[in-house]
């Protein structure tokens, strides 16, 4: 955590996190408000958080921005589907450029049990599970840890403060692979099978987890929950800037000074983020580009800057917020380089499952190859845009391969002069450049 | 090969640390993904013969085990070395020079990607983004032991220090003679 | 079912509401590729080919690409598969798929007949782009049936779908991820299921081909075929064998078996043994041509007391021969019994029973299997009683099953049932809106399983299906299923669930709530109590208010063992079995004694000791089509068509009667049985100086065409009537012209028997069906149903039988073939208290001995059957744990049972009832007693004489 100097706004998400890296234990965590707003949600009916929580305008921080208390609320009544509920905790961080659901599990995990036992509690499940990396192994120990400690302060297990809820927490070790994330195929990893995506409809909260009811949020999402209770719907939308509303974890890697990740209210504008808490570009870098939220949203160039930090927005703009962190491509690093490592990344983690993606991301692999080691042909520029196109969203089965085709067809819409010049060039026009860089000390 | 017993192969831990997955899952078939993470916790890697033991253990099929096993990148069904080095090689270690580390430890340690060193010590592994990404270019080490360690903000000169405390610590050949 | 109208390239169409799109258009016969989708498996949107544009609305002009397999048809809906934007897309994903296929279509047997091959043409995708490597895979050696060809696969899932969610198989799996999707097994070896020979037609292109057809492979379009019945169990299942002459006198014609579509029985799959048993036709031991026992003395002969050298005959001379025995018999110098067959058509059979009298028939099975046999036959005709389809089993909510190993003697039936054990998430889904085609998300339910009982003899493959699965002894399976009964009433009432009560109890609850239930029960523990029992319940079922959705039947499935069981029951009283038969040679009688056995092993039926006392004293005349034990016996032997060489007709467990028809013509001198005698009875009447002379034989003497025997029996017989209505007769045209046999692509025909002659040759005349031996004919399957090869323009894989089905998963258009037997409606009177369970055993020292049936091993024919006698293995003995430590025997000793020359292979398993001994049925001659002694149970001692070499 690298917050720049004391904030003017609130910071609920990141409040209890500190310079030393250690976990928020309980007590403290309880002395500074913690387990107040499962304990007020508690005394609410169940309908009555999913009408708070929809009203707060809190969307999906995993990266698609959904109205998480419309999601709440397509559980169907008992009547309707009987059997148990679910509640699934999204910590399978692994999109490219990604780095800010790992600090909240870290540094303060009691903030995500709470929001989880919140978030069980509208839906009526009283068992759920963080579906986490194999490689979050801190995070996990971390967790672990406040489980048991909020198990034995009887704010997990049975009858919850008193009151008739019960909850188990569960937490699931994923054995790898980027699709996890993608709900569907989390529940199908979490049902102990392959990681393939499920058609939808039937929604999870329909028939999810062993065809159970189940809500999957992510982690940054269920962090919201806690406050959002405490204080209220409106004083949550007061947090935004814009349109949207709460605070978000924003980040920038990449050749900045300050790289890093900090609580802002929605809406921050992107230039405020790169210039003022990022520092801006390192000495000798310019900014030729940037992934707005993740490996699978389109680049946006210079132009965009003093875009808000908004779903809607960014959305407008040709990409999409995804997880707010944001990559910076810089003028010395190739942007079909950049574009080729994606997609690498997407080709091998394609499930299998469908001819597009699985098909059509080594193609597309090859084909950058060629290109980058100068092989290529005055053709292939087209053939790259006809084969994103086929990944385009509806033609796949899942998201994975559109959101492998947005940084490619939006590089090939920015960045074509510098794929054309991989032509002329009979090669990477960056590779010299490069080599004569040295690693930052 | 045909295990003749389960319980004879897998150890009482492996067997209760297993059996207490049972109560989360509804089916023994269900616990299948963890069981493999259990065995390999306790052993490194999984090998033919423990697929076999946990597929008669699990009363599931071979292949059907062996489906997961294939499907997840962290299980591992060829033996890996001591210690695991987990190479990022996404977007935002990829701009800060991850190439060039990666292709220092391949130097250093004579192996690609997926393979592990002559005396069988040092494994590398390219890993998709380890959330790390303001520290980048950054590199993950697991130990058998279960041991994780995360190293930030890579140069060549930490990474040269790094692989010399590994070589020191687990061995792994090395390209001086 | 509601219609709805959708529009599609602006024509205006019906369709039935809830189904997706491309099961629409398929229905409508327009070409639309598609490669996951299964309409026996539905929907899961992995491949993406059948992508189409839908509409907004009629005015909306950009409309969105969806996938036709995913999307339920609106109404109103307006659809488009000729836009060009998904005209390319679909081209686009050919051409991803073929980024990796090799291309290798010259060498591969699907070549042809390979849906990739038509979906790539369809899609219009010829120019290849992709210039990187290929991936490769290694390949398994999946066992002596299928090969295993990986660099072709385009990862559509079909197989383990099929293999997995389908057929219930685990051993073959979707093993790696992204592109290196690799199906197969954890090692090599072959596929357990009993049903993976289904993946040869399963996969879209040459992955799983059949390993058989390989080692003689010709292109499909090279094979000639017809309609066929499978005759390797009761089922019944309909197959297109496809046979082919080599042109250099190999007798070795047919090639293989494929499936033919026939909804209510098969639908689209075969179970391994009816798919692989071909083979015998082809065997090395087919009786060629009429041999002739040698009458020279034979010194230092191994052949035992009574066994006969044999040697070839001219077939008049076999003719001759056959008419002076029917000559002497009719003069009344010589008697002559006939023995039929279970196996072969009801024509031969009634041509043997004519020819030799009603009272000189027998039916070649032992008394206690014409009795079960009857006994099925009675229960069918209550009206309270239902023979269900294959589909109605598939449906079934709450299903028993009482002793038959279905998996084993009713396969394909065994297939349905547990298609019916997700019904329950069926209904899930239907309550949730999932619609039933969208396979994946109906599977993910969690819901209780249909509930399945099962009470079986030893282990079987559906008891993973199973709620519960009891293992007992016949006797006490019956005692069972009566017990049920006694429990239906009080079930109804009484809703709660007591995880005290008893099986019976839980299994009444569970059937007498159901909306369907479905009894299954067969002849093969040969137990009479257990099907009266069966029945006894069936029709308590029926008389239950909730049941059956007011049908007032109850779906009761019998299983009988061969392809024509029940169809040899029509021609004989209970009274005429072998035993009869034994009991009649045994009495002192001054005539000699022929005996014609037709295409039956006496010593398949009979414990040798009987068999061979049958024989003793007696001539025997054998007609059939494998030499045997029997033949070894046979004064003279005549070689009898097998059934892809022949027409007839079966009826099957349910009572359904099929024609079959020849596929190819037989090599040497290989007929039909009923050819044979009625060649020897015209030979007769030629020599009485015409057939009025021997009025009792006059028709038969003049027989030419199998549909005359056919319609001998539909005239004179009630139930059989409705052989009439069966099929074309012989010279019954279609639109003026015969059914052609070949393909319009039949290559060679003229030169074939080049090497033989060069003059072209005529091909043979078919004397039973309208149907040529040629490529001239009727070449399209919607015209006749006797045309077995399913071609459209554009489909040339099996797929293309929806072009014939009124829809995918419908009814074949032209109706598919069979007629129910016209039985007399006769209530089955039976008595709970009467079923003839027996209350205390005989002797409590006596093991109850067990018939245990394997798939492989368990058919007559099919056991001899190249491919599969090589997974057959050693014939075995099941005991009970405990029942072997009081026998001293361990599990893997071998021992001798008596009146047997077999060694058997002791297997121990605690799911065996106790007290009991199961012996493996076909792997030996049946035991004589129902019970066994256990000193009976001999060690095995290789060389008693002690004579070492």
């Amino acid at each position: 955590m690298t917050n720049p100097e004391p904030h003017s706004v609130p910071n609920p998400l990141t409040k209890n996190i500190t310079a030393d890296n250690v976990a928020t234990p309980i007590d403290r965590y309880r002395e500074n408000d913690g387990y107040c707003g499962l304990l007020k949600a508690l005394e609410l009916s169940p309908q009555a958080v999913i009408d708070s929580v929809q009203a707060a305008g809190l969307r999906g921080r995993g990266g698609a921005g959904f109205n998480t208390g419309l999601k709440w609320s397509f559980v169907p009544d008992q009547d309707k589907v009987p059997g148990p509920r679910y509640l699934v905790c999204n910590a399978d961080e692994m999109e490219p450029g990604t780095f800010k659901d790992r600090l909240l599990m870290e540094r303060d995990p009691h903030l995500l049990l709470e929001g989880m036992a919140i978030a069980a509690y509208a839906i009526g499940a009283e068992r759920a599970f963080i579906f986490i990396r194999g490689e979050y192994f801190l995070a996990t120990e971390r967790l672990q840890r406040a489980i048991d400690e909020a198990r034995a302060a009887g704010l997990l297990g049975k009858n919850i403060g008193g009151n008739r809820f019960s909850l188990d927490i569960y937490l699931h070790r994923s054995s790898g692979n980027y699709i996890c994330g993608e709900e569907t195929a989390l529940l199908n990893a979490l049902e102990g099978k392959r990681a393939i995506p499920r058609a939808k409809p039937p929604f999870p909260q329909v028939s999810g987890l062993w065809g159970q009811p189940t809500v999957v949020n992510n982690v940054e999402t269920l962090c919201n929950l806690p406050h959002l209770i405490s204080h209220g719907e409106e004083w949550y939308r007061q947090l935004g800037r814009h349109k949207d509303t709460g605070t978000k974890l924003f980040g920038v890697s990449g050749r900045v000074k300050n790289p890093g990740v900090w609580e802002l209210p929605m809406g921050t504008p992107v230039r405020e983020i790169i210039e003022q808490y990022a520092g801006g570009m390192l000495d000798g870098f310019r900014l030729k580009g940037f992934l707005p939220g993740g490996g699978s949203t389109d680049f946006l160039t210079p132009d965009h800057l003093d875009l808000a930090m908004d779903y809607d927005v960014i959305g407008e703009a040709g990409s999409r917020m995804g997880t707010g962190t944001i990559t910076i491509l810089d003028d010395h690093s190739c942007p079909l380089g950049l574009t080729l490592n994606l997609q690498q990344f997407f080709a091998r983690e394609s499930c299998g499952w469908c001819t597009p993606c699985r098909d059509g991301l080594p193609w597309v692999v090859e084909i950058l190859t060629r290109l980058e080691s100068g092989n290529g042909r005055a053709q292939d520029l087209d053939l790259l845009e006809e084969l994103a196109t086929g990944m385009g969203p509806g033609n796949t089965f899942c998201a994975l391969a559109p959101g492998a085709a947005e940084p490619l067809l939006s590089a090939l819409k920015y960045f074509r002069e510098d794929f054309e010049r991989h032509l002329q060039y009979g090669g990477c026009p960056f590779a010299d450049d490069r080599r004569a860089l040295l690693l930052p000390a | 090969m045909k295990i003749a017993n389960t319980s004879e192969f897998l150890s009482a831990e492996e067997i209760a640390e297993i059996e207490r997955e049972f109560e989360i899952y509804p089916t023994r078939r269900a616990a299948g993904l963890e069981a493999l993470r259990i065995v390999q916790k306790h052993r490194g890697w999984v090998s033919d013969e423990a697929l076999q033991a946990l597929a008669a253990f699990l009363q599931v099929d071979t292949a059907e085990l062996e489906s997961l096993a294939t499907y997840y990148q962290l299980i591992f069904r060829r033996p890996v070395g001591k210690a695991v080095v987990y190479c990022c090689n996404s977007a935002s270690c990829w701009l800060m020079g991850s190439r060039d580390l990666q292709r220092q430890l391949q130097t250093r340690l004579q192996v690609r990607p997926g393979q592990t060193t002559d005396d069988g010590k040092i494994t590398l592994l390219e890993t998709p983004c380890l959330g790390d990404c303001d520290q980048a270019p950054v590199i993950m080490v697991g130990t058998a032991g279960g041991t994780y360690e995360m190293h930030r903000r890579l140069t060549t000169e930490k990474l040269e220090e790094l692989v010399n405390d590994l070589q020191k610590v687990y061995g792994g050949s090395s390209d001086e003679p | 079912m509601a219609k709805v109208t959708i529009t599609i390239d602006d024509r205006e169409y019906e369709v039935d509401e809830g189904q997706n799109l491309l099961h629409a258009c398929l229905g409508l016969k327009k070409n639309l590729p598609y490669f996951c989708w299964h309409p026996a498996m539905g929907s899961v949107g992995a491949c993406r080919q059948c992508a189409v544009i839908e509409y907004m609305a009629r005015d909306d002009t950009r409309g969105r690409l969806i996938i036709s397999c995913m999307t339920p048809v609106r109404d109103g809906g307006v659809y488009s598969l000729e836009d060009e934007r998904a005209q390319s897309f679909r081209a686009g994903i050919i051409e991803k798929m073929m980024v990796n296929h090799p291309h290798d279509c010259p060498v591969c047997e699907e070549g042809g007949e390979c849906h990739l091959q038509d979906m790539t043409l369809m899609s219009a995708h010829t120019m290849r782009r992709y210039s990187g490597r290929k991936r490769t895979f290694n390949n398994q050696n999946l066992g002596p049936f299928i090969n295993h060809e990986m660099n072709r696969c385009i990862t559509c899932y079909r197989c383990v779908r099929y293999y997995q969610d389908y057929a219930g198989g685990r051993d073959l799996q979707a093993l790696g991820r992204n592109q290196q999707v690799y199906f197969g097994r954890a090692e090599d070896g072959r596929l357990e299921n009993g049903f993976s020979g289904n993946l040869v037609e399963v996969c879209p292109t040459g992955v799983f081909t059949d390993k058989t057809f390989s080692r003689r492979f010709v292109r499909k379009w090279d094979l000639q075929t017809a309609p066929s019945v499978c005759e390797h169990c009761g089922v019944g299942c309909n197959t297109a064998p496809g046979a082919r002459d080599d042109g250099k006198g190999d007798p070795r014609k047919l090639r293989r078996v494929v499936n033919l579509y026939h909804r209510d029985i098969n639908g689209y799959f075969l179970c391994d043994r009816g798919r692989f048993g071909y083979e015998y036709a082809n065997s090395p031991e087919r009786i060629l041509q009429p041999l002739q026992a040698d009458t020279q003395p034979l010194i230092q002969s191994t052949a035992a007391a009574g066994e006969k050298i044999h040697r070839p005959l001219p077939p008049q001379d076999a003719v001759a021969q056959l008419a002076d025995i029917i000559e002497e018999a009719r003069l009344g110098k010589r008697r002559l019994l006939g023995i039929g067959s279970t196996r072969t058509s009801l024509e031969n059979n009634y041509a043997l029973k004519t020819l030799v009298g009603p009272a000189n028939f027998y039916a070649g099975v032992s008394a206690g299997t014409l009795q079960l046999l009857h006994l099925v036959n009675a229960i069918q005709q209550d009206p309270q009683i239902h023979s269900p389809s294959t589909p109605e089993i598939e449906q079934a909510d709450a299903v028993l099953i009482l002793g038959e190993d279905i998996s084993n003697t009713a396969p394909r039936i065994a297939l349905a049932v547990r298609q019916a054990a997700a019904e329950q998430q069926r209904q899930r889904a239907r309550a949730l809106d999932i619609p039933l085609w969208q396979d994946a998300s109906v599977r993910q339910l969690d819901s209780p399983p249909t509930p399945i009982f099962i009470a079986a003899v030893e282990g079987t493959d559906l008891d993973g299906i199973a709620r519960e699965t009891v293992y007992a002894t016949p006797d006490e399976i019956a005692e069972l299923a009566l017990e049920v009964v006694n429990q239906l009433p009080g079930a109804v009432t009484e809703s709660q669930t007591e995880a005290s009560d008893s099986l019976a109890t839980q299994i009444a609850r569970a059937l007498a709530s159901a909306r369907k239930p479905l009894i299954v029960c067969g002849c093969g523990l040969q137990s009479p109590a257990l099907l009266r029992a069966a029945a006894a319940l069936a029709k308590a079922l029926a008389a239950n208010p909730v049941n059956s959705e007011g049908t007032a039947s109850c779906a009761l499935y019998l299983a009988c063992a061969d392809a024509n069981s029940l169809g040899l029951t029509q021609l004989c009283s209970e009274q005429q079995h072998l035993e009869q038969l034994l009991s009649e040679t045994a009495q002192e009688n001054s005539l000699p004694s022929t005996l014609l056995a037709m295409e039956v092993d006496l010593f398949w039926q009979l414990p040798d000791e009987q068999a061979a006392r049958i024989l003793h004293g007696n001539q025997l005349i054998q007609l059939d089509s494998l030499y045997n034990h029997t033949s070894r016996f046979a004064q003279l032997l005549l070689p009898s068509a097998a059934t892809p060489e022949s027409e007839g007709t079966f009826v099957n467990s349910s009572g359904l009667a099929q024609r079959y028809y020849t596929v190819y013509e037989p090599s040497g001198y290989i007929q039909e049985s009923w050819r044979w005698l009625a060649n020897a009875t015209a030979a007769c009447a030629a020599r009485a100086g015409g057939v009025e002379k021997i009025p009792a034989l006059a028709d038969m003497a003049q027989w030419q065409h199998v549909t005359q025997v056919s319609a001998a029996m539909a005239a004179g017989i009630p139930q059989l009537s409705p052989l009439s209505e069966l099929g074309p007769d012989w010279n019954t045209l279609v639109a003026g012209a015969p059914v052609a046999r070949q393909s319009h692509r039949f290559s060679g025909r003229t030169a074939l028997q080049a090497e033989v002659a060069v003059a072209e040759q005529p091909p043979p005349r078919d004397p039973d069906a309208p149907m040529a031996f040629s490529m001239e004919g009727i070449q399209f399957a919607g015209y006749s149903p006797l045309q077995a090869n399913i071609w459209a323009p554009g489909w040339n894989s099996d797929q293309a039988i929806h072009k014939f089905q009124n829809q995918p998963g419908g009814e074949r258009a032209p109706a598919a073939s069979g007629q129910s037997l016209r039985r007399a409606t006769k209530v089955f009177e039976i008595q709970v208290t009467d079923t003839g369970v027996p209350k205390t055993p005989v002797n409590a020292d006596l093991l109850t001995t067990l018939p245990l049936y394997r798939l492989f091993g368990s058919g007559e024919l099919s056991r001899r059957a190249r491919s599969i006698a090589t997974v057959v293995g050693q014939a075995f003995v099941h005991l009970h744990p405990d029942d072997a430590r009081a026998l001293a025997l361990c599990a893997g000793e071998q021992v001798c049972l008596p009146g047997s020359d077999t060694t058997f292979e002791v297997k121990i398993t605690a799911v065996a009832p106790q007290r009991c001994i199961g012996i493996s049925a076909g792997y030996s001659s049946p035991q004589a007693v129902v019970a066994m002694s256990p000193q009976d149970i001999r060690p095995f001692v290789e060389n008693p004489q002690g004579n070492s070499s």
